[in-house]
This record gives structure tokens, sequence and C-alpha cells, in this order.
């Protein structure tokens, strides 16, 4: 019996042990910061960021009424808006139109999903310089004048255009491996069958890959919404145009320019239940539209 | 209903085929190829069922593919009820096939898997509904309509994809090994299925498996098959009573057919076979095949089934111990080491108990077998010598 418990009890020990790392790491990194971020919201923070009191709702009604808080949210929704359903379209395109294996595979697969191994200030540098309206390669082979990133006008859809690029790679890859999975004979059956190129495309296979786009559309949902790289990268943050001023940018300069901590803070939760609440509205459509039975 | 004729009909794979190869420099160009059917002819007739059976990779389910146009021909010509169809997509052909895996809609119902081939051609939604529950009814399947394939079992599943195919009518009905997937049980259950199904349908079916019981239960005619080349075409009759060579002499039949070394030897004007040390006078059946090879003496091999295999019989001939013996049921395989070689017989000596006997190993006993029931092959070419084309 001793012998048992004094096992157990090491057994106990080595597992905590184990654990420990991850626990410590996600207690430090993921859940204090969380934690601390609800508490800024509700409290008085000074620009140290030492927390001078509870303030009540007094944060997210400054913030909300702050003229440029609006902008910011309908510059994160369209982004997000414009961002996912695109996204999801062209690596779905290129996913089929390359999905069968053939001797020229390995060259469009590694194009297609090369964007991946690009580091998003790179890729936002060569944009920068790519969409530039005096030097810029677009501007010149198009012969068209456009702003792109320097206008206010273009600036936020000329960040959509970086998101989607920086994106593709991954989810591209993602979608092909998923539509390669599919039984071959079950192609072959629709072959046999007569069935036709569209319907097979939108009633077997998207069906059937259907956990995939769904796992797709939510990463880049949240990506879409928590998006701020691109736009404090290659607007600078100094440069506060507004034109791209996203929840998370507006998070970012509260924060780090002007230490607003409480101002952070709030921007930060809005974004996380807006987000939040966005992934539970696709789990209910996932309950209804994605097959796992595959 | 439709004939399908195969003429010289060649299937050659490039190799290496991965896509890989892009990063390779191929330097076996000219060798790298499999020939995976050579010069296939034959003519299917309307409404037969032509079982094509052989080992793995014998070009058996190439062949089919190629019928439904999933496979490229590299040469010959293809026909199917007169009409050259290498070229014709998949979709104009007339064909359904069932595949091994079933290859089922997984996130369709029963109904839908069976309904979805025949509803795109603008079908009265009734003319569906009654052919898909005509289908679910022949096969058994009406109470699973609504469910999904992941709630089936192994051999209902096979039921709706069979049902998918026969839903749309098809001329040629495609089967690649459909019973594979499947256990013993329900294999000999879906096979008198597939017979009684045949009878209802009107199809010409083709049939691929490895399992000779299959290819000897449901085929009309079979075709064996090995390395992509035709050993034999004949009804199950001929092919096991008349096999044109060795490999489909030991291919087909269970236990498989017992091959001893000897010699044909011609004395005083007279055929005998000298097995070991025994003599058997030959017939004229033999004969006239041996004179016309030339010389005396002819080393054959010798072939004869278990089935014909008698122990211990009156006239004992050879002597043997018992290697194992094995209860099939009502019958025993016996194997037998005799001159350094296993014997095998199917007997059904029964004990006292009237049980059918088992022997101990190491047991001495004796066997015998006429000399009418043995195949008689040429030791170089393993041809039977009773094919005149095998003594040209």
């Amino acid at each position: 019996m001793g012998n048992v418990s004094l096992r157990r009890r090491k057994e106990r020990r080595r597992i905590f042990l184990l654990l420990l790392p991850i626990v410590l790491f996600s207690l430090l990194f993921v859940y204090y910061p969380f934690l601390r971020t609800v508490v800024n919201a509700f409290s008085r923070v000074n620009s140290k960021g030492e927390i001078r009191g509870f303030a009540g709702l007094e944060n997210f009604r400054y913030t909300y009424s702050r003229p440029d808080f609006l902008p910011a949210l309908i510059h994160t929704l369209t982004i997000a808006a414009i961002n996912v359903p695109l996204t999801l379209f062209i690596t779905l395109s290129l996913a089929l139109l390359t999905e069968k294996s053939r001797r020229l595979s390995p060259l469009f697969e590694s194009l297609f999903s090369l964007p991946m191994a690009v580091s998003m200030s790179a890729a936002c540098m060569i944009f920068k310089s790519m969409f530039s309206p005096s030097v810029g390669f677009i501007n010149y082979f198009f012969s068209i004048k456009c702003g792109w990133y320097e206008s206010s006008e273009t600036a936020l859809i000329s960040c959509v255009i970086l998101t989607i690029w920086m994106g593709i790679g991954f989810d591209y890859l993602l979608l092909l491996s998923a539509l390669r999975g599919i039984p071959k004979s079950v192609r072959e059956a629709t072959m046999v069958d007569g069935i036709s190129l569209w319907r097979r495309i939108f009633l077997v296979e998207i069906p059937l890959i259907s956990p995939t786009i769904f796992y797709v559309f939510c990463t880049n949902l949240v990506l879409a919404l928590m998006t701020s790289a691109p736009m404090i990268i290659i607007m600078g943050v100094s440069s506060a145009s507004g034109a791209t001023n996203t929840l998370m940018s507006m998070m970012y300069q509260s924060g780090f320019s002007s230490s607003d901590y409480g101002l952070s803070a709030v921007m930060s939760l809005t974004a996380f239940v807006l987000t939040l609440s966005f992934t539970i509205l696709s789990f209910v459509v996932e309950k209804r539209r994605v097959h796992y039975d595959a | 209903m439709a004939t399908i004729t195969f003429d010289k009909v060649r299937k050659v794979y490039p190799l290496p085929s991965h896509p890989t190869s892009l990063f390779h420099r191929r330097k076996e160009k000219d060798e790298g190829e499999v020939v995976a059917v050579k010069d296939f002819s034959m003519e299917i007739k309307d409404n037969e069922f032509v079982v094509l059976v052989g080992p793995s990779g014998c070009g058996k389910s190439t062949t089919l593919r190629m019928i439904a146009g999933l496979e490229d021909i590299t040469s010959g010509s293809l026909y199917i009820d007169g009409v050259l169809v290498n070229d014709v997509e998949p979709k104009d052909r007339d064909t359904a096939m069932v595949f091994q895996n079933y290859a089922l809609y997984p996130h369709m119902s029963v109904y839908d898997n069976m309904a979805f081939a025949i509803r795109k051609r603008n079908k009265d939604k009734a003319e569906v509904d009654k052919a898909v529950r005509e289908a679910a009814e022949i096969l058994g399947l009406t109470h699973f309509l609504d469910r999904k394939p992941k709630e089936l079992s192994g051999g209902q599943r096979q039921r709706v994809a069979i049902g998918r195919a026969i839903v749309r009518k098809p001329k040629v009905m495609l089967m690649d090994e459909p019973l594979s997937n499947l256990d013993a049980k329900l294999r000999n259950q879906m096979r008198s299925e597939i017979l009684s199904l045949r009878k209802r349908i009107d199809a010409t079916f083709v049939y691929v498996t490895h399992d000779q019981t299959e290819a000897m239960t449901l085929g009309d005619r079979i075709v064996v098959m090995k390395d992509g080349e035709v050993q034999q075409i004949g009804t199950p009759d001929e092919i096991f009573s008349f096999p044109r060579n060795l490999f489909v002499a030991t291919f087909i039949g269970t236990p498989e057919m017992n091959i001893m070394v000897g010699d044909a030897v011609k004395d005083d004007g007279k055929w005998f076979l000298l097995l070991g040390s025994r003599r058997f006078p030959l017939g004229n059946r033999f004969s006239s095949f041996l004179e016309g090879k030339g010389g005396n003496i002819i080393r054959v091999k010798v072939g004869i089934r278990p089935e014909d295999v008698k122990i211990n019989t009156k006239e004992d001939t050879f002597h043997g111990s018992v290697l194992v013996s094995e209860r099939l049921g009502s019958s025993i395989s016996l194997h037998m080491e005799w001159n350094g070689r296993e014997v095998v017989a199917l007997t059904e000596e029964k004990d006292e108990n009237h049980v059918a006997k088992v022997f101990d190993r190491d047991e001495k006993v004796s066997f015998s077998f006429s000399v009418e029931d043995i195949h008689l092959f040429d030791a170089t070419t393993d041809g039977n010598l009773l094919w005149e084309e095998n003594n040209g």
C-alpha cells in the first residue's frame, strides 16, 4: 500500500514538473496580460501604467465617445468583411486549380505558398515600394496615378491587399492538402457518374473539405480583426492620418505611444469581444454546414 | 446491354510518375516504363458476366478502369457497342462503377448518394424518387435511406455503392473488387446477392477480383491475367478442367494443384509417365502431342488436383509422411511429403465416429491418383501439353 501511494505521489510530481513550463508560460504571458487588460479597462491608470483607483465605465465612455473610435471600428469590420471571403475565394480557387498532381505541381505549389516564407516587415517594405505613387512598379506598369498607401482614400484597401497576400500561402497549403486528402475513388465516382465539374466542386469537394475551410475561415477572421502590423509599419505610428486606423492600431498607439493605458485596454477588450462573438457565430453555422464524417 | 470489344489494348505507365520527378533528371528514360496491360484482345458479349482475375499487379484493375475511361489507353482500340471509345469521356460511356472502398459521398444520406447522379439530368423528381426506392428495395436498403454512410456497416455501404450504380441503369456495370473489404461471411452473402442482382438488371458486367472463388462462382467467363498478360479466357469449367498453363492451373482451385516433375518416355511405341519409381501408361489423350515433340524422353510437369489424390486406397502407389492435416469442415486437407516435395490431398475419409479423420504428423500414408485426372505441362514453357498452340 505504502509503495503504491509513494509511486503515485512520484508520478504526480513528474506530471506537475512536465506541465510546469507551459503553465508558467501561459500564466505569465497569456492569462496575466489578459486579466491585467480587463482590470485596466475598469481602472484609472496613470501614464506609468500604475492603477490609481476604480474607474467604473469611465474608460469605456471616454473611448466610445472619441471621434476616431467609430471610424476605427468600421475600418476593422471592413477589413474583415473584405479580407475573409476574398482570401478564402482566392486560396480555394488556387487549391482547386492545382489539386491534381502534375509534373509541374511542385513549381506552382511553391509559388503559391511563397508568401508564407516572407517576413511581415519585409513584405510591408516590398509592398510600400511596389505601391509607391511616384516610383512604384504598380503605378508604372498599369500606367495609373494612384496614391495607394499614401492617399487616405486608398490606404485601407491597400492594407487589405497586403494582408490578403500575406495570408494566402498558408491557407493555400491547408486547402490543397485537404483537397488531396479526398479519396481518389470519390472523384472517380463522380467522373463515371457524369457529375459536372461545378456540381463536383460545390456538392462534393467543398463539403468534404468543409472542416478545413471552417478552420481557415475562423483563423482569418481572428487575424483580420486583430490586424495592426501592416498599418503600423507602412503608415508609421506617428503619421496617424486616421484612414487606416483599426481597433488594434489605435490600441497600439494609445498604449505604446501615448501611454493612455485605459483607452488601450478598452480597445483590446472591444476587439476581443468582437472576435469572440464572430467566432461563436461561426461555430453556430458550423453545426449545420461542416461535415466531419469524411 | 452492351458488347465490349478489346483490340490489342495496351497500357503503359511512364516511370517515375511521382511529381518530384521534376527535380530528378530522368536517366533511364527508355527503360523507365511499366507495361500494365499487354495487347489485351477480347470480345465481351451483351449481358455477359466477365470476371477478370489474377494476383495483384496483373493489370486487371487497369483493364477495368480503361473501360470506365479512368485510364488512358496507350495503344489499341476499345469499343463499347461497336463505338470506338478510346477518347470518349467517362461520363459519356454509360458505364457505372462500384469501387472497392465504396467511394460513397460521406456527407450525403443514402438516398442522396443514390439520387445524386440521376438528379442532374433535370429529371422529374418523382421519377428520381421512384428509381431510388426501387434500387433500395432490391438491395434491402429501404430502412436506411435517411442514414449517412458512416452509420452503416461495410456490407450496407457496399450495397449503397451498388445501388448508386444501378439507379443509373447503365449499359455496362464495372465492379472493382467490391467484396474485398468485407469479412468472409458477408462476402459469401453479397456474392449470391450480386448473382441475383445480375438476373434482375440488364447490363454487361465486368468484375475484377483476386479471389478465384468469386471468379468461379460469378463469371460466365473468366479472364485469368498475370503481369499484364491474358493467361486464359474461358468458362469456369474450361479454366478449371483445362488450364492453358501452369499458372492458371495453380491459380484456380483451392487447395492449389499439386505439381510434380516426371518424364514421358516412349517405350515400344507406347508413351509412359515415369514419376518417382512408378510407371503409368499414358493414354491416347497425350500420345499424339508427345509425338510432336520429337525424341523418346520428354521432361514434363505433372499436375494433379488435391481432390483427385486418393488416400490409403487398395492400389497404393506412393508413400509419404504427413506434414500437416487441416480440417476444412467436412473434408481434410492433408499435406504430405513425398520425394522432397509437398503433395496435398483433399480427403473425406471418416473415422469410427463418422467425422473426417485427422492424421498425425509424420504418420505414414500412401496415396494414388488416376492417370485420367492428371494435367501434363511442358517442363520448360509451362504450357499445357494438350493445348495445340503450346506444341507449335
